[in-house]
Protein backbone atom coordinates (compact mmCIF):
# COMPACT_ATOMS: atom_id res chain seq x y z
CA UNK A 1 0.00 0.00 0.00
CA UNK A 2 3.05 2.54 1.05
CA UNK A 3 4.35 1.11 -1.89
CA UNK A 4 1.88 1.83 -4.28
CA UNK A 5 1.20 5.45 -2.69
CA UNK A 6 5.28 6.17 -2.96
CA UNK A 7 4.85 5.07 -7.04
CA UNK A 8 2.01 7.24 -7.34
CA UNK A 9 3.42 10.52 -6.01
CA UNK A 10 6.63 10.24 -8.11
CA UNK A 11 5.09 9.80 -11.44
CA UNK A 12 2.71 12.65 -10.45
CA UNK A 13 6.10 14.67 -9.76
CA UNK A 14 8.02 13.37 -12.71
CA UNK A 15 4.62 14.85 -15.02
CA UNK A 16 4.61 18.39 -13.06
CA UNK A 17 9.02 18.58 -13.33
CA UNK A 18 8.63 17.52 -17.05
CA UNK A 19 5.28 20.00 -17.74
CA UNK A 20 7.90 22.68 -15.76
CA UNK A 21 10.97 21.58 -18.08
CA UNK A 22 9.02 21.48 -21.27
CA UNK A 23 10.02 25.31 -22.09
CA UNK A 24 13.73 24.50 -21.89
CA UNK A 25 13.02 21.27 -24.28
CA UNK A 26 11.30 23.42 -26.86
CA UNK A 27 14.00 25.41 -26.83
CA UNK A 28 16.82 22.41 -27.81
CA UNK A 29 14.05 21.08 -30.01
CA UNK A 30 13.22 24.10 -32.42
CA UNK A 31 17.02 25.02 -32.58
CA UNK A 32 17.78 21.61 -33.95
CA UNK A 33 15.10 21.36 -36.61
CA UNK A 34 15.17 22.08 -40.11
CA UNK A 35 13.23 25.28 -41.15
CA UNK A 36 10.39 23.88 -42.64
CA UNK A 37 9.52 21.97 -39.30
CA UNK A 38 9.92 24.82 -36.68
CA UNK A 39 6.49 27.19 -37.76
CA UNK A 40 3.86 24.24 -38.75
CA UNK A 41 0.18 23.31 -37.53
CA UNK A 42 0.21 20.59 -35.83
CA UNK A 43 3.62 21.54 -34.06
CA UNK A 44 6.31 18.97 -34.49
CA UNK A 45 7.46 17.40 -31.16
CA UNK A 46 10.17 15.15 -32.17
CA UNK A 47 12.25 15.79 -35.21
CA UNK A 48 13.31 13.04 -37.72
CA UNK A 49 15.68 15.51 -39.43
CA UNK A 50 17.50 17.11 -36.14
CA UNK A 51 20.28 19.01 -37.81
CA UNK A 52 22.77 21.71 -36.72
CA UNK A 53 22.57 24.20 -39.56
CA UNK A 54 21.19 27.15 -36.85
CA UNK A 55 24.46 26.86 -34.62
CA UNK A 56 26.48 27.05 -38.01
CA UNK A 57 24.83 30.15 -39.03
CA UNK A 58 24.98 31.60 -35.65
CA UNK A 59 28.87 31.05 -35.62
CA UNK A 60 29.64 31.93 -38.66
CA UNK A 61 27.23 34.47 -39.99
CA UNK A 62 26.87 36.32 -36.96
CA UNK A 63 29.53 36.68 -33.92
CA UNK A 64 28.33 34.33 -31.32
CA UNK A 65 31.97 33.20 -30.33
CA UNK A 66 32.89 37.52 -29.38
CA UNK A 67 29.65 37.82 -27.86
CA UNK A 68 30.47 34.49 -25.30
CA UNK A 69 34.11 36.01 -24.97
CA UNK A 70 32.86 39.41 -24.14
CA UNK A 71 30.39 37.85 -20.98
CA UNK A 72 33.19 36.23 -19.89
CA UNK A 73 35.90 39.05 -20.30
CA UNK A 74 33.06 40.71 -18.34
CA UNK A 75 31.76 37.55 -15.56
CA UNK A 76 35.77 36.65 -14.67
CA UNK A 77 37.14 39.82 -13.30
CA UNK A 78 33.45 40.40 -11.99
CA UNK A 79 33.72 37.34 -9.85
CA UNK A 80 37.53 37.70 -8.68
CA UNK A 81 36.63 41.27 -7.34
CA UNK A 82 33.80 40.83 -5.43
CA UNK A 83 34.90 37.58 -3.84
CA UNK A 84 37.98 39.38 -2.76
CA UNK A 85 35.95 42.20 -1.24
CA UNK A 86 33.39 39.81 0.06
CA UNK A 87 35.92 37.36 1.57
CA UNK A 88 37.96 40.12 3.24
CA UNK A 89 34.48 41.79 4.98
CA UNK A 90 33.03 38.05 6.05
CA UNK A 91 36.11 37.60 7.56
CA UNK A 92 36.39 40.76 9.34
CA UNK A 93 32.93 40.48 10.56
CA UNK A 94 33.00 37.12 11.74
CA UNK A 95 36.20 37.49 13.33
CA UNK A 96 36.20 40.49 14.99
CA UNK A 97 34.08 42.84 17.36
CA UNK A 98 32.65 45.14 15.54
CA UNK A 99 30.30 47.92 16.37
CA UNK A 100 27.52 48.94 13.82
CA UNK A 101 27.14 45.42 12.71
CA UNK A 102 23.46 45.12 12.40
CA UNK A 103 23.64 48.52 10.72
CA UNK A 104 26.33 47.12 8.31
CA UNK A 105 24.12 43.66 7.63
CA UNK A 106 21.33 46.61 7.18
CA UNK A 107 22.81 48.08 4.32
CA UNK A 108 23.87 44.67 2.88
CA UNK A 109 20.19 43.28 3.06
CA UNK A 110 18.47 46.64 1.91
CA UNK A 111 21.06 47.37 -1.08
CA UNK A 112 20.66 43.32 -2.17
CA UNK A 113 17.01 44.19 -2.53
CA UNK A 114 16.87 47.63 -4.62
CA UNK A 115 16.82 47.50 -8.18
CA UNK A 116 19.08 47.43 -10.81
CA UNK A 117 17.24 49.82 -12.56
CA UNK A 118 17.47 52.73 -9.66
CA UNK A 119 21.23 52.54 -10.19
CA UNK A 120 21.57 52.57 -13.92
CA UNK A 121 21.05 56.45 -14.57
CA UNK A 122 23.17 58.06 -11.73
CA UNK A 123 26.27 55.50 -12.88
CA UNK A 124 25.43 56.55 -16.71
CA UNK A 125 25.89 59.93 -16.31
CA UNK A 126 29.17 59.33 -13.76
CA UNK A 127 30.71 56.77 -16.27
CA UNK A 128 30.28 59.49 -19.07
CA UNK A 129 31.75 62.05 -16.92
CA UNK A 130 35.12 60.02 -15.80
CA UNK A 131 34.93 58.04 -19.72
CA UNK A 132 34.65 55.14 -18.36
CA UNK A 133 31.14 54.48 -20.53
CA UNK A 134 31.42 51.67 -23.42
CA UNK A 135 34.28 50.66 -21.54
CA UNK A 136 34.16 46.56 -19.85
CA UNK A 137 34.99 48.39 -16.81
CA UNK A 138 32.23 49.99 -16.31
CA UNK A 139 30.09 46.86 -16.48
CA UNK A 140 32.35 45.33 -14.35
CA UNK A 141 32.29 48.20 -11.75
CA UNK A 142 28.56 48.23 -11.60
CA UNK A 143 28.19 44.40 -11.75
CA UNK A 144 30.69 43.70 -8.18
CA UNK A 145 27.89 46.52 -6.96
CA UNK A 146 25.29 44.06 -7.72
CA UNK A 147 26.66 41.02 -6.39
CA UNK A 148 28.58 41.90 -3.52
CA UNK A 149 26.21 42.56 -0.58
CA UNK A 150 24.37 39.77 -1.34
CA UNK A 151 28.21 37.38 -1.64
CA UNK A 152 29.15 39.02 1.91
CA UNK A 153 25.83 37.78 3.51
CA UNK A 154 26.75 34.09 2.17
CA UNK A 155 29.97 34.05 3.59
CA UNK A 156 29.96 35.22 6.96
CA UNK A 157 28.21 32.55 8.17
CA UNK A 158 30.89 30.16 6.68
CA UNK A 159 33.61 32.67 8.36
CA UNK A 160 31.55 32.91 11.41
CA UNK A 161 31.64 28.65 12.02
CA UNK A 162 35.53 28.19 12.38
CA UNK A 163 36.40 28.73 15.91
CA UNK A 164 39.07 31.53 16.82
CA UNK A 165 41.18 28.77 18.93
CA UNK A 166 42.05 27.17 15.43
CA UNK A 167 43.22 30.70 13.99
CA UNK A 168 44.87 31.30 17.85
CA UNK A 169 46.73 27.79 17.84
CA UNK A 170 47.95 28.56 14.14
CA UNK A 171 49.71 31.66 15.56
CA UNK A 172 50.97 29.97 18.43
CA UNK A 173 52.60 27.15 16.30
CA UNK A 174 54.27 29.92 14.36
CA UNK A 175 52.24 30.69 11.43
CA UNK A 176 52.13 34.03 10.27
CA UNK A 177 48.82 35.81 9.95
CA UNK A 178 48.76 35.72 6.36
CA UNK A 179 49.77 31.73 7.12
CA UNK A 180 47.26 31.07 8.92
CA UNK A 181 44.70 32.72 7.12
CA UNK A 182 45.53 30.98 3.72
CA UNK A 183 46.42 27.70 5.37
CA UNK A 184 43.63 27.56 8.13
CA UNK A 185 40.67 30.17 7.27
CA UNK A 186 40.89 30.15 3.67
CA UNK A 187 40.73 26.23 3.16
CA UNK A 188 37.60 25.85 5.96
CA UNK A 189 35.42 28.36 4.44
CA UNK A 190 36.04 26.92 0.90
CA UNK A 191 32.32 25.39 0.45
CA UNK A 192 31.11 28.82 0.77
CA UNK A 193 33.93 30.31 -1.40
CA UNK A 194 32.95 28.10 -4.36
CA UNK A 195 29.24 28.82 -4.09
CA UNK A 196 29.65 32.57 -3.76
CA UNK A 197 31.35 32.57 -6.48
CA UNK A 198 29.29 30.51 -9.23
CA UNK A 199 26.47 32.53 -8.08
CA UNK A 200 28.41 35.82 -9.10
CA UNK A 201 29.34 34.28 -12.16
CA UNK A 202 25.98 32.99 -13.13
CA UNK A 203 24.34 36.35 -12.12
CA UNK A 204 26.78 38.24 -14.27
CA UNK A 205 26.49 35.83 -16.79
CA UNK A 206 22.51 36.94 -17.00
CA UNK A 207 23.14 40.43 -16.43
CA UNK A 208 21.21 42.69 -18.78
CA UNK A 209 20.45 46.20 -17.68
CA UNK A 210 23.96 47.65 -17.11
CA UNK A 211 25.37 45.70 -20.31
CA UNK A 212 22.25 47.39 -22.60
CA UNK A 213 23.05 51.03 -21.33
CA UNK A 214 26.95 50.99 -20.99
CA UNK A 215 28.09 48.77 -23.80
CA UNK A 216 26.90 50.83 -27.17
CA UNK A 217 29.26 48.88 -29.49
CA UNK A 218 28.43 45.53 -30.10
CA UNK A 219 32.01 44.06 -30.41
CA UNK A 220 32.00 44.64 -26.73
CA UNK A 221 28.09 43.39 -25.90
CA UNK A 222 27.49 40.34 -23.75
CA UNK A 223 25.53 37.47 -25.12
CA UNK A 224 22.30 38.53 -23.44
CA UNK A 225 22.44 41.71 -25.22
CA UNK A 226 24.06 39.66 -28.39
CA UNK A 227 20.89 37.58 -28.10
CA UNK A 228 18.72 40.51 -27.05
CA UNK A 229 19.95 42.67 -30.46
CA UNK A 230 19.05 39.43 -33.00
CA UNK A 231 14.72 39.20 -31.51
CA UNK A 232 13.84 41.63 -33.89
CA UNK A 233 16.54 40.70 -36.35
CA UNK A 234 15.85 37.36 -37.02
CA UNK A 235 11.92 37.97 -37.07
CA UNK A 236 9.95 34.22 -37.00
CA UNK A 237 13.49 32.32 -37.73
CA UNK A 238 13.05 30.94 -34.66
CA UNK A 239 15.14 27.91 -34.83
CA UNK A 240 18.56 30.65 -34.55
CA UNK A 241 16.63 32.19 -31.90
CA UNK A 242 16.87 29.11 -30.06
CA UNK A 243 20.24 28.25 -30.50
CA UNK A 244 21.53 31.45 -29.28
CA UNK A 245 19.49 30.77 -26.45
CA UNK A 246 21.06 27.06 -25.80
CA UNK A 247 24.75 28.61 -26.54
CA UNK A 248 23.92 31.50 -23.80
CA UNK A 249 22.76 28.68 -21.60
CA UNK A 250 25.08 26.30 -22.35
CA UNK A 251 27.86 27.24 -18.91
CA UNK A 252 24.91 27.73 -17.24
CA UNK A 253 23.21 24.34 -17.33
CA UNK A 254 26.61 22.81 -16.93
CA UNK A 255 27.88 24.47 -13.93
CA UNK A 256 23.89 24.06 -12.37
CA UNK A 257 24.20 20.31 -13.11
CA UNK A 258 28.26 19.79 -11.57
CA UNK A 259 27.75 22.28 -8.66
CA UNK A 260 23.73 21.59 -7.93
CA UNK A 261 24.74 21.15 -4.15
CA UNK A 262 26.24 24.15 -3.75
CA UNK A 263 23.98 26.47 -5.46
CA UNK A 264 21.14 25.25 -3.64
CA UNK A 265 22.73 25.96 0.18
CA UNK A 266 23.90 29.24 -1.20
CA UNK A 267 20.54 30.48 -2.65
CA UNK A 268 19.17 29.44 0.90
CA UNK A 269 21.63 30.75 2.98
CA UNK A 270 22.34 33.81 1.04
CA UNK A 271 19.06 35.29 2.72
CA UNK A 272 17.14 34.54 -0.72
CA UNK A 273 18.06 36.25 -3.77
CA UNK A 274 15.81 36.35 -6.99
CA UNK B 1 47.61 42.68 27.59
CA UNK B 2 44.19 41.41 26.81
CA UNK B 3 42.54 44.49 26.52
CA UNK B 4 45.15 45.51 24.49
CA UNK B 5 44.67 43.11 21.73
CA UNK B 6 40.73 43.62 21.77
CA UNK B 7 41.23 46.94 21.01
CA UNK B 8 43.80 46.22 18.16
CA UNK B 9 42.02 43.37 17.25
CA UNK B 10 39.27 46.19 16.39
CA UNK B 11 40.89 48.47 14.58
CA UNK B 12 41.80 45.49 12.16
CA UNK B 13 38.37 44.18 11.89
CA UNK B 14 37.46 47.63 10.82
CA UNK B 15 40.41 47.48 7.71
CA UNK B 16 39.33 44.11 6.40
CA UNK B 17 35.69 45.46 6.03
CA UNK B 18 36.56 48.69 4.78
CA UNK B 19 37.36 47.73 0.94
CA UNK B 20 33.76 46.48 0.59
CA UNK B 21 31.95 49.00 2.50
CA UNK B 22 34.17 51.75 0.25
CA UNK B 23 32.50 50.55 -2.47
CA UNK B 24 29.30 50.22 -1.39
CA UNK B 25 29.29 54.25 -0.67
CA UNK B 26 30.75 54.92 -4.04
CA UNK B 27 28.99 52.51 -6.28
CA UNK B 28 25.56 52.76 -4.63
CA UNK B 29 25.55 55.63 -2.11
CA UNK B 30 26.64 58.14 -4.17
CA UNK B 31 24.70 57.07 -6.97
CA UNK B 32 21.68 57.37 -5.01
CA UNK B 33 22.34 60.79 -3.63
CA UNK B 34 23.30 61.79 -7.13
CA UNK B 35 19.80 60.45 -8.46
CA UNK B 36 18.17 62.17 -5.91
CA UNK B 37 19.41 65.15 -6.91
CA UNK B 38 19.40 64.99 -10.44
CA UNK B 39 15.36 64.23 -9.67
CA UNK B 40 15.02 68.18 -8.45
CA UNK B 41 17.08 69.41 -11.84
CA UNK B 42 15.77 70.18 -15.26
CA UNK B 43 18.33 67.75 -17.41
CA UNK B 44 17.42 66.97 -20.77
CA UNK B 45 19.46 66.13 -23.85
CA UNK B 46 19.80 70.38 -24.53
CA UNK B 47 20.73 70.87 -20.86
CA UNK B 48 22.94 67.92 -20.67
CA UNK B 49 25.75 69.70 -20.82
CA UNK B 50 25.28 72.91 -18.72
CA UNK B 51 27.66 73.05 -16.14
CA UNK B 52 25.04 73.86 -13.70
CA UNK B 53 21.44 72.55 -14.05
CA UNK B 54 18.28 74.52 -13.17
CA UNK B 55 16.82 73.47 -9.70
CA UNK B 56 13.50 73.21 -10.48
CA UNK B 57 12.05 71.48 -7.28
CA UNK B 58 9.44 69.15 -7.66
CA UNK B 59 8.80 69.68 -11.26
CA UNK B 60 9.80 66.39 -11.90
CA UNK B 61 7.90 64.46 -9.87
CA UNK B 62 4.40 66.15 -10.98
CA UNK B 63 5.39 65.94 -14.54
CA UNK B 64 5.90 61.96 -14.38
CA UNK B 65 2.75 61.47 -12.04
CA UNK B 66 0.75 64.21 -14.68
CA UNK B 67 1.40 62.27 -17.24
CA UNK B 68 -1.37 59.62 -18.55
CA UNK B 69 1.38 56.73 -19.12
CA UNK B 70 1.88 57.03 -15.11
CA UNK B 71 -1.55 55.80 -13.91
CA UNK B 72 -1.40 52.88 -16.51
CA UNK B 73 2.06 52.15 -15.19
CA UNK B 74 0.97 52.16 -11.86
CA UNK B 75 -2.10 50.44 -12.76
CA UNK B 76 0.13 47.18 -14.82
CA UNK B 77 2.60 47.19 -12.11
CA UNK B 78 0.31 46.70 -9.05
CA UNK B 79 -2.11 43.86 -11.48
CA UNK B 80 1.46 42.29 -12.64
CA UNK B 81 2.61 42.03 -9.18
CA UNK B 82 -0.02 41.18 -7.04
CA UNK B 83 -1.09 38.71 -9.98
CA UNK B 84 1.99 37.15 -10.25
CA UNK B 85 2.74 36.52 -6.31
CA UNK B 86 -1.00 34.83 -6.06
CA UNK B 87 0.15 32.26 -8.78
CA UNK B 88 3.74 31.73 -8.00
CA UNK B 89 2.99 31.35 -3.80
CA UNK B 90 -0.46 29.23 -4.87
CA UNK B 91 1.79 26.47 -7.11
CA UNK B 92 5.57 27.32 -5.28
CA UNK B 93 3.44 26.17 -1.91
CA UNK B 94 1.40 23.29 -3.86
CA UNK B 95 5.22 22.22 -5.23
CA UNK B 96 6.53 22.56 -1.82
CA UNK B 97 4.18 20.13 0.20
CA UNK B 98 4.51 17.94 -2.91
CA UNK B 99 8.22 17.62 -2.93
CA UNK B 100 7.68 17.28 1.25
CA UNK B 101 6.34 13.97 1.05
CA UNK B 102 8.12 11.00 1.20
CA UNK B 103 9.13 9.29 -1.96
CA UNK B 104 11.90 8.69 -4.44
CA UNK B 105 13.53 11.49 -6.07
CA UNK B 106 11.57 14.28 -4.16
CA UNK B 107 14.32 16.04 -3.47
CA UNK B 108 16.60 16.21 -6.48
CA UNK B 109 13.12 16.68 -7.98
CA UNK B 110 13.05 20.15 -6.10
CA UNK B 111 16.59 21.03 -6.94
CA UNK B 112 16.23 20.90 -10.57
CA UNK B 113 13.31 23.02 -10.56
CA UNK B 114 16.37 26.08 -9.40
CA UNK B 115 17.73 26.00 -12.45
CA UNK B 116 15.10 28.72 -13.79
CA UNK B 117 16.28 30.78 -11.33
CA UNK B 118 19.72 30.56 -12.71
CA UNK B 119 19.40 30.82 -16.48
CA UNK B 120 19.99 34.65 -18.08
CA UNK B 121 16.49 36.08 -18.28
CA UNK B 122 16.74 37.44 -21.74
CA UNK B 123 16.75 33.72 -22.62
CA UNK B 124 13.30 33.24 -20.83
CA UNK B 125 12.13 36.26 -22.39
CA UNK B 126 13.06 34.65 -25.63
CA UNK B 127 11.25 31.59 -25.02
CA UNK B 128 8.34 32.69 -24.14
CA UNK B 129 8.15 35.66 -27.11
CA UNK B 130 8.55 32.01 -28.94
CA UNK B 131 5.92 29.91 -26.88
CA UNK B 132 3.11 33.11 -27.13
CA UNK B 133 3.87 33.94 -30.42
CA UNK B 134 0.97 34.23 -33.01
CA UNK B 135 2.77 32.79 -35.74
CA UNK B 136 2.74 29.07 -35.15
CA UNK B 137 3.47 29.40 -31.35
CA UNK B 138 2.73 26.30 -29.46
CA UNK B 139 0.35 27.58 -26.63
CA UNK B 140 -1.80 29.01 -29.75
CA UNK B 141 -1.43 25.76 -31.43
CA UNK B 142 -2.25 23.89 -28.27
CA UNK B 143 -5.45 25.63 -28.02
CA UNK B 144 -6.83 25.70 -31.36
CA UNK B 145 -6.23 21.95 -30.72
CA UNK B 146 -8.32 21.13 -27.34
CA UNK B 147 -10.79 24.02 -29.24
CA UNK B 148 -10.33 26.82 -27.19
CA UNK B 149 -9.22 29.17 -29.93
CA UNK B 150 -10.49 29.19 -33.27
CA UNK B 151 -7.13 30.89 -34.99
CA UNK B 152 -4.65 31.55 -33.05
CA UNK B 153 -3.88 35.41 -30.93
CA UNK B 154 -0.90 37.21 -31.04
CA UNK B 155 -0.51 37.46 -26.87
CA UNK B 156 2.08 39.87 -27.14
CA UNK B 157 0.97 41.57 -29.49
CA UNK B 158 -2.46 42.35 -27.95
CA UNK B 159 -2.88 44.90 -25.81
CA UNK B 160 -5.56 43.06 -23.82
CA UNK B 161 -3.18 40.36 -23.52
CA UNK B 162 0.03 40.85 -23.35
CA UNK B 163 0.65 41.85 -19.45
CA UNK B 164 -1.06 38.20 -18.96
CA UNK B 165 1.63 36.67 -21.90
CA UNK B 166 4.54 38.69 -19.63
CA UNK B 167 2.99 37.34 -16.26
CA UNK B 168 3.16 33.56 -17.48
CA UNK B 169 6.97 34.41 -17.95
CA UNK B 170 7.18 35.88 -14.76
CA UNK B 171 5.21 33.27 -12.73
CA UNK B 172 7.17 30.15 -14.01
CA UNK B 173 10.61 32.01 -13.16
CA UNK B 174 8.75 32.67 -9.65
CA UNK B 175 7.27 29.24 -9.29
CA UNK B 176 10.84 27.50 -8.02
CA UNK B 177 11.76 30.59 -5.36
CA UNK B 178 8.45 30.11 -3.37
CA UNK B 179 8.81 26.55 -3.00
CA UNK B 180 12.31 27.04 -2.06
CA UNK B 181 11.68 29.35 0.33
CA UNK B 182 8.82 27.68 1.90
CA UNK B 183 9.50 24.09 1.97
CA UNK B 184 12.34 24.48 4.75
CA UNK B 185 9.38 25.47 6.82
CA UNK B 186 7.25 22.70 6.18
CA UNK B 187 9.92 20.58 6.91
CA UNK B 188 10.72 21.71 10.43
CA UNK B 189 6.91 21.11 11.28
CA UNK B 190 7.15 18.78 13.76
CA UNK B 191 5.37 14.93 12.61
CA UNK B 192 4.24 14.99 16.25
CA UNK B 193 1.66 17.29 16.11
CA UNK B 194 0.19 15.44 12.37
CA UNK B 195 0.36 12.16 14.14
CA UNK B 196 -1.53 13.54 17.11
CA UNK B 197 -4.12 15.60 15.22
CA UNK B 198 -5.02 12.51 13.63
CA UNK B 199 -5.26 11.15 16.29
CA UNK B 200 -7.80 12.88 17.03
CA UNK B 201 -9.62 12.53 13.79
CA UNK B 202 -8.45 15.49 11.45
CA UNK B 203 -8.39 14.52 7.81
CA UNK B 204 -5.38 16.03 5.42
CA UNK B 205 -7.43 19.31 4.93
CA UNK B 206 -7.97 20.18 8.86
CA UNK B 207 -4.38 19.17 9.18
CA UNK B 208 -3.45 21.91 6.60
CA UNK B 209 -5.52 24.70 7.86
CA UNK B 210 -4.78 24.24 11.44
CA UNK B 211 -1.08 23.07 11.93
CA UNK B 212 0.31 23.55 8.30
CA UNK B 213 -0.77 27.33 7.51
CA UNK B 214 -0.29 28.51 11.26
CA UNK B 215 3.02 26.99 12.14
CA UNK B 216 4.20 28.17 8.02
CA UNK B 217 2.75 31.95 8.64
CA UNK B 218 6.16 33.98 9.52
CA UNK B 219 7.73 31.76 6.33
CA UNK B 220 4.53 32.79 4.66
CA UNK B 221 4.60 36.76 5.02
CA UNK B 222 8.49 36.63 4.00
CA UNK B 223 8.29 35.55 1.27
CA UNK B 224 5.09 37.24 0.24
CA UNK B 225 6.86 40.79 0.54
CA UNK B 226 9.95 39.63 -0.45
CA UNK B 227 8.01 38.36 -3.81
CA UNK B 228 6.36 41.59 -4.15
CA UNK B 229 10.19 43.51 -4.14
CA UNK B 230 11.88 41.06 -6.28
CA UNK B 231 8.80 40.93 -8.80
CA UNK B 232 8.04 45.03 -8.38
CA UNK B 233 11.38 45.65 -9.81
CA UNK B 234 11.31 43.23 -12.51
CA UNK B 235 13.00 45.19 -15.94
CA UNK B 236 15.46 43.00 -18.21
CA UNK B 237 12.93 39.88 -18.90
CA UNK B 238 9.53 42.41 -19.49
CA UNK B 239 11.65 44.66 -21.58
CA UNK B 240 13.29 41.93 -23.89
CA UNK B 241 9.51 40.99 -24.09
CA UNK B 242 7.79 43.75 -25.09
CA UNK B 243 9.67 46.71 -24.32
CA UNK B 244 7.06 47.80 -22.54
CA UNK B 245 4.09 47.81 -25.00
CA UNK B 246 1.94 47.46 -26.81
CA UNK B 247 0.83 50.85 -26.12
CA UNK B 248 2.06 50.87 -22.98
CA UNK B 249 -0.09 47.70 -22.04
CA UNK B 250 2.88 46.09 -20.40
CA UNK B 251 4.87 49.03 -19.48
CA UNK B 252 5.19 49.10 -15.60
CA UNK B 253 7.34 51.09 -13.72
CA UNK B 254 10.89 50.41 -13.88
CA UNK B 255 10.51 50.21 -17.14
CA UNK B 256 8.74 53.51 -17.82
CA UNK B 257 11.60 54.97 -15.51
CA UNK B 258 14.58 53.37 -17.88
CA UNK B 259 12.45 54.70 -20.96
CA UNK B 260 12.08 58.12 -19.58
CA UNK B 261 16.09 58.39 -19.54
CA UNK B 262 17.07 56.11 -22.28
CA UNK B 263 14.38 56.69 -24.53
CA UNK B 264 13.22 59.88 -24.16
CA UNK B 265 16.52 61.74 -22.88
CA UNK B 266 14.21 63.43 -20.22
CA UNK B 267 16.87 62.37 -17.70
CA UNK B 268 15.51 64.57 -14.77
CA UNK B 269 11.69 62.75 -14.74
CA UNK B 270 13.53 59.35 -15.17
CA UNK B 271 15.81 59.97 -12.62
CA UNK B 272 12.44 61.15 -10.29
CA UNK B 273 10.49 58.27 -11.84
CA UNK B 274 13.45 56.23 -10.06
CA UNK B 275 12.84 58.38 -6.87
CA UNK B 276 9.36 57.04 -7.04
CA UNK B 277 10.02 53.46 -7.45
CA UNK B 278 12.65 53.69 -5.05
CA UNK B 279 9.57 55.20 -2.47
CA UNK B 280 7.50 52.43 -2.56
CA UNK B 281 10.41 49.65 -2.57
CA UNK B 282 11.71 51.33 0.68
CA UNK B 283 8.38 51.46 2.31
CA UNK B 284 7.79 47.49 1.30
CA UNK B 285 11.65 46.89 2.23
CA UNK B 286 10.74 48.13 5.78
CA UNK B 287 7.63 45.58 6.06
CA UNK B 288 10.12 43.26 5.67
CA UNK B 289 12.84 44.07 7.75
CA UNK B 290 10.01 44.61 10.65
CA UNK B 291 9.26 40.82 9.58
CA UNK B 292 12.93 39.73 9.55
CA UNK B 293 13.90 41.27 12.90
CA UNK B 294 11.01 40.00 14.80
CA UNK B 295 11.45 36.42 13.40
CA UNK B 296 15.19 37.20 14.32
CA UNK B 297 16.45 35.87 10.76
CA UNK B 298 19.04 38.23 11.70
CA UNK B 299 20.41 36.47 14.89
Amino acid sequence: MRGVKQIVLLVVSLLIVLIFMFPFYWMLITSIKPISEVVTSPPIFITRNPTLDAYYTVFTKWSMGRYLLNSFIIAFPTTVITITLGVMAAYGLARFQIKGLRIFLLVLLVSMLLPDVSLVLPLFMIFSKIGLLGKFHSVILADVMLQLPFVILILRPYFSRIPKTLEDAARIDGCSFLGALLRIIIPLALPGIITASILTFLFTWGEFTFALTFLSRSEMQPITIGIYNTIGQYGIRYNLLMANSMIAIMPVVLIFIFFQRYIRGGLMVGGLKE
Amino acid sequence: MNLKLIQKGGVVGYLWILPAFLYIILMMGYPIIFNIILSFQDVTTTTLLNPVKEFIGLKNYFDVIKDPVFHKVIENSFVFTVGCIFFQFTIGLALALLFNLNFPLAGSMRGVLLITLMVPTVVVSIIFRWLLSGDFGLINELLIQVGLLDKGIAWLAEPKMALGGVMLANIWIGIPFNTMILAPGIASISPTLYEAAAIDGAGQVKKFIYITLPLLRPTILIVLVLGFIYTFRIFGLIYAMTGGGPINSTNLLPIQAYKLSFSFFNFGQGAAAIGILLSILLLIIFVYLMLVSREEVME
